[in-house]
This record gives C-alpha cells, sequence and structure tokens, in this order.
C-alpha cells in the first residue's frame, strides 16, 4: 500500500464564469521517503491537487466534488474536521510558494514556529524553543538562537523560505508538499533551499511533492514526475524515463519547447502553439486536442484511456505509440 | 588609470559597429531623510560603473539575481532614469547630455518591452490606440495609422481585427505580441528587453522568443536582453553580460561565458541553474554559494562579490578589481575579478 493513493479526484470552482474543473480526475499515488515532481503550466491544477490533499480548499467556491485521498489507509475527505487538523501541518505539512506573504509579519519567527509544534507534540515553553532552534539550525540559519525573536521582515526571502521549512518540518512528517517553493527565489538562492530540502527528505525520509513548472528543478531532485494539463495526470514516469522517453505529445512539446544551459542558440525552440485550455470550458474529448499535432478524430470525443508505456510509466493519450514512433524516428 | 585606457581602448576599437557604447554608467539613487526638510543621507548605488558597447545587430544578455542593477542599467540606456554618472553614447551621441526634443527625437530609435504584460498595457485602452499611441507622439504614419497598426499586429502573429479590443480579454502571451507591437511602431533600431519572457508559461516562452528572433532577423535590430534566466539568455543572445550588485563580473561571447566561464560568480550562478536532463544532472559539479546577496546600500568594499565568493583572498577585501580583457583583441573576454 502507498503512503498516499489519489484515486479521480475532483475539485471544482463554482464562479460566475462557470464550472471552473481545476482538477478534473487525478489519480496518482506516493510511496514512502519519494520524491514526486508534479510538472505543468499555471492553471493545470498542480496547486489545487496538493491543497485538496490538505483540505484547504476555499469554500464557497471551491469544493472536492469527487475522489479519494487514501493517506495511511484511511480516506482524508470522509474524516471530520477534527480529525483533518490532527494531520494538517503534523502527518502532511505545506512549504507555500510566497516566502514574503506567507509569515504572518507581526509575530516573531519562534513563535510562529512553536505554534505547530505546541499544537501537534507534547512540548510547550522552552522545550518547544529549544526544538525551534534544532529545526532553524538544521535548515541552515546561522545564529539561530538569536533569530528566533526576530520578525520575518528582518530575514531575506531565501532566510524566509528556511524558516517555512523549519516550520513544515516541525513535527516530522511524513509527507511534505511544497508548492513552488523556489519560484520567487533567485537561482543561487533556489539551489541553496532545494538542497536543504533534499537533504532532510534523506534524513528524515520524509516523502515530498514538489510543484514546480520548472523542468529542471524536477530533473535534478525528482524521483517520479507526473505531467499534468487541465486538471489531469497525463504522464507519469520516472525522472529518468520522463526525460529520456516522454510519450504524451504535451510533455515532449513542454520538453522541446524550453531552452536549456546546455544547448545554444542554433536549434530553434519549438513551441507549443495555441494556448492552455479555459478551464470553465474545456474542449470534448482530450484536452490537450487543440494544440496536438498527433491528434485524430477520436481525441476530439473520447478522453483517452491511461495506458502502460513500461514499468511505472503510464500515459493517458490515445496515440502515444505514434508520438514515441516519430520521436525516435526524429532522433 | 589601466582601467580607464583599457576601457577608452575597446570602446574606439568598436566605434564602427558600436550602436550603444555604455562607458562607467553609475545610476545611484538617493536616500533621504527629514520630514520636512530632504536631506540626503545615503546612496543605492543601484548601477556603480559599468562599460560594454553592444553592436549592431547584436543581441547582447545581460543577465543576473534580482537587485543586481540590470534593469537600471536598461532604463539608464534609455535616459528613463538619468545616470548619474559616466556616459551612453548611442553612434556617438552622448545621450547623457541631451534634452527635450532632440532626446525626444533618439527615443524614437530605441524602445523598451516591459516584463508584466499585465500591468504595461493600459487596461482603458484599446490594442489599436495602444499601439498607435507611439506613433502620434512621434508624429509618424499620419492619414494612415489604421492601416499601420493592423500591419504591426500582423507582423506579432495577432489577428489585425483585435485593434478594437481590449487588453483584458487576451491572454499573458497575447498581451505580450501588443507590448512588441508598439515598440515596433516607430521602426526602432534599439530595443531594451526587459525580462520579456519571465511572467510567461513555459510553452508560452517559446513563442515570444521565436518571434523576437524572426523579428530581429527580419528588422535588422539590436537588443539588449535583460533576464534572470540563463537558459533564455544562452538561447537568444551573442554575448553575454554577467551582473551582481551594480557591477558587471564578466562578459564575453555566448559559447565562451557557459563553456569557459572565469568568474567565481559566473561559475557558481551556472551550476545553480538546474537542467532537464536527469543523466546530465547527476553528473554535474555544484557549487552552492552561501548567503544572500549584500544590500547595494551597503556594498562591501574592494570586490563586492567577496562576501560569498569562494576562491577569496585578503586583496579582494580592500582592492576593487580592474576591469580587464582577459581574452584576444578579436575574442574579448571581459572580467571583473582579481583572482583570474
Amino acid at each position: 500500500m502507498s503512503l498516499l493513493e489519489i484515486n479521480g479526484l475532483k475539485t471544482y470552482f463554482y464562479t460566475q464564469e462557470g464550472v471552473v474543473k481545476a482538477v478534473d480526475g487525478a489519480t496518482y499515488s506516493v510511496e514512502e521517503g519519494e520524491t514526486l515532481g508534479l510538472v505543468g503550466e499555471s492553471g493545470c491544477g498542480k496547486s489545487v491537487s496538493a491543497l485538496s490533499i490538505l483540505r484547504l480548499i476555499p469554500n464557497p467556491p471551491g469544493r472536492i466534488v469527487e475522489g479519494e485521498i487514501m493517506f495511511q489507509g484511511r480516506d482524508l475527505l470522509k474524516i471530520d474536521e477534527e480529525e483533518m487538523r490532527k494531520i494538517r501541518g503534523n502527518d502532511i505539512a505545506m512549504v507555500f510558494q510566497e516566502p514574503m506573504t506567507s509569515l504572518n509579519p507581526v509575530l516573531t519567527i519562534g513563535r510562529q514556529i512553536t505554534e505547530s509544534i505546541e499544537l501537534h507534540q507534547d512540548l510547550s515553553g522552552s522545550g518547544a524553543r529549544s526544538r525551534a532552534v534544532d529545526l532553524l539550525e538544521l535548515v541552515g540559519i546561522p545564529s539561530a538562537g538569536e533569530r528566533l525573536d526576530d520578525y520575518p521582515h528582518q530575514f531575506s526571502g531565501g532566510m524566509r523560505q528556511r524558516v517555512m521549512i523549519a516550520m513544515a518540518m516541525s513535527c516530522n512528517p511524513k509527507i511534505l508538499l511544497a508548492d513552488e517553493p523556489t519560484t520567487a527565489l533567485d537561482v543561487t538562492i533556489q539551489a541553496q533551499i532545494l538542497e536543504v530540502m533534499a537533504n532532510l527528505s534523506k534524513e528524515f525520509g520524509t516523502a515530498v511533492i514538489v510543484i514546480t513548472h520548472n523542468l529542471g528543478v524536477v530533473a535534478r531532485y525528482a524521483d517520479n514526475v507526473n505531467v499534468m494539463y487541465a486538471g489531469k495526470v497525463i504522464e507519469r514516469a520516472s525522472a529518468a524515463n520522463l526525460y529520456e522517453t516522454p510519450h504524451h505529445p504535451y510533455t515532449v512539446g513542454l520538453l522541446n519547447s524550453v531552452p536549456r544551459l546546455d544547448q545554444g542558440r542554433d536549434e530553434k525552440l519549438i513551441p507549443i502553439e495555441g494556448n492552455p485550455p479555459d478551464l470553465a470550458n474545456l474542449p470534448r474529448g482530450c484536452s490537450f486536442s487543440p494544440r496536438c499535432d498527433f491528434k485524430v478524430d477520436r481525441c476530439l470525443e473520447e478522453y483517452p484511456e491511461v495506458s502502460s508505456a513500461g514499468e511505472g510509466h503510464t500515459v493517458a493519450c490515445w496515440e502515444w505509440q505514434n508520438v514515441r514512433k516519430r520521436e525516435s524516428s526524429a532522433v | 588609470m589601466s582601467e580607464q585606457t583599457s576601457t577608452v581602448e575597446t570602446i574606439e576599437a568598436d566605434s564602427q559597429d558600436a550602436l550603444v557604447s555604455v562607458k562607467d554608467m553609475e545610476v545611484y539613487f538617493p536616500v533621504t531623510a527629514g520630514l520636512l526638510v530632504q536631506r540626503k543621507v545615503a546612496d543605492v548605488k543601484a548601477v556603480d560603473g559599468v562599460s560594454f558597447s553592444v553592436k549592431r545587430g547584436e543581441t547582447l544578455g545581460l543577465v543576473g539575481e534580482s537587485g543586481c542593477g540590470k534593469s537600471t542599467t536598461g532604463k539608464a540606456i534609455l535616459q528613463l532614469n538619468r545616470p548619474t554618472g559616466g556616459s551612453v553614447e548611442f553612434e556617438n551621441t552622448d545621450l547623457t547630455q541631451v534634452k527635450g526634443r532632440s532626446l525626444r527625437q533618439f527615443r524614437r530609435r530605441m524602445q523598451m518591452i516591459f516584463q508584466d504584460p499585465y500591468a504595461s498595457l493600459n487596461p482603458r485602452m484599446s490594442v489599436g490606440s495602444i499601439v498607435s499611441e507611439p506613433l502620434t507622439i512621434h508624429g509618424l504614419a499620419k492619414g494612415q495609422r489604421k492601416e499601420r497598426v493592423e500591419e504591426l499586429l500582423q507582423t506579432v502573429g495577432l489577428n489585425p481585427y483585435f485593434s478594437s479590443r481590449y487588453p483584458h480579454e487576451f491572454s499573458g502571451g497575447q498581451r505580450q505580441r501588443i507590448g512588441i507591437a508598439r515598440a515596433l511602431a516607430v521602426e526602432p533600431e534599439f530595443i531594451v528587453c526587459d525580462e520579456p519572457v519571465s511572467a510567461l508559461d513555459v510553452s508560452i516562452q517559446a513563442q515570444i522568443i521565436n518571434l523576437l528572433q524572426d523579428l530581429q532577423e527580419e528588422f535588422g535590430l539590436t537588443y539588449l536582453f535583460i533576464a534572470h534566466d540563463l537558459s533564455v539568455v544562452r538561447h537568444i543572445s551573442d554575448r553575454v553580460a554577467v551582473m551582481y550588485l551594480g557591477h558587471i563580473m564578466e562578459l564575453t561571447d555566448r559559447d565562451s561565458i557557459f563553456e569557459n566561464p572565469l568568474h567565481p560568480y559566473t561559475k557558481a550562478l551556472l551550476s545553480a541553474v538546474p537542467i532537464p536532463d536527469p543523466a546530465l544532472e547527476r553528473e554535474r559539479e555544484r557549487i552552492i554559494l552561501t548567503g544572500d546577496v549584500p544590500s547595494p546600500l551597503a556594498p562591501p568594499s574592494g570586490c563586492v562579490f567577496h562576501t560569498r565568493c569562494p576562491i577569496v583572498v585578503d586583496e579582494c577585501k580592500t582592492e576593487t578589481p580592474e576591469w580587464r580583457n582577459v581574452g584576444t583583441s578579436s575574442e574579448e573576454h571581459w572580467v571583473w575579478c582579481h583572482r583570474v
């Protein structure tokens, strides 16, 4: 049994423009100690699927309408709020994208870290404080003891993100959800933060779900990758397989469209034509079909079944075998 | 002294083909205190003495982390922020000395594409009036503005009948195309692209990068391409300058900077960028810099990078490095470091 299993998750937002299907039948699982990358463009449902795991979808307008989220044998969508609160921040913790806005500016760093320690663990007062110092040292904040009484504005962006990670790790969670943890940071700081997260995950055996649009970050840190498009997981594979032999036309397009540091200008970028779909008004059949080079009549009618394309490699595309053929002959 | 002469020499050597030459340019922003009487208490040294030239028809990439002064450099060249020191020559005219009407004439020849396509288009103006505004200001295409606007929209890959629509009806990528059409309207020679793709989704970034390259070919444009994404800069640039805390650390052609970086900051920056290839990633050596970028309000003495430099020696803390060419005269490789 996997640590976390998400089956057919559907999270919809009921807005004036119609029903926005942010997550529309996502299915995936996370093993213990695994680092899973969730990649896709903005609006593909990667953040909403993570927030759904913690049941943090603002209602109204959002609602989880279908599916199950099995964590250690329990369906998180069926337990009551009291139970959920024991899991949130304790077994499953989250690091948010914006380190500038996700800390409370009027509370000291120490108070914000000890809050979840006091809530979830049998520690209070000086015990919680010394645990907080340990955590800050763990994420690499120098002279941690003195900085405990500082306020967030006294920290730089990278340091704040370290504080966020310390808070998330405070109760030794089984799963750490990191929603674009480095997007707001500069690349040298990004490298520091990702290194901290990778070391913590190794040390404590924490499973990490990294949500990002940066294919490079995923290549460096993830074991497995889910590619999402319009609320669905369209391809899943180990990181090595995904970059080596992508099967879905969208994954192929995504990899061709990013410039790489190790390649010069001579190779022209191949963009994916068109725009990401409007989630309130998805096309019939496969939602990628309007932008797809491989589409056949069937794609306009039926959403593709998930096919197995090798060990641990699944793809939701009717034409994946043809995609593969053309890609390998192109090389 | 030698810093001065070497700078002058290169600029002379390039002067035939240099469209823009920047010499020891400084942009300081005053920090004031006092309620009624404002007095200056300090300077934010956003750009602190940079020298480089942009050759006609080339793309010069300018990379660096946030707050390193790259956008300020771009704006100072266009005189949107007046430099507080040094000179900016556009075809041998020092723009820092030009004012009023004659500056406006130069402005027709240099344009800017902004980072955020959501903030850089006036939501109350139709696309047509956004694109034709520069024509009105410079008195161009009189009597046939409508046709010109339609032609421009077509050039950037938009449907001409979009001209009556408003910005909110467009996606990020389309808005950036509108911003590009506006910049092209006055037929400029030089365009400062300030992070033109960093607000866009990856699949859309490639569309805009290709468009910029096609336009450069078609109209013989010269770009200063400012970005923090090194992969994008490598893809689009002919030469690359790496900035850190108001100084250019290294400047050379695109392949040398990525394959043979000399400055320790460039090396660290490159190794921090992940490449979308897991097999390659496992092999790569990573240099993780410690600490954060110091404040430009009180930059470190000597070399500004010495607080984070992995190969720092005592000299770096006190002596300011020289801006020197360590390559040949045909293949220049400029670097600002004692240890190279």
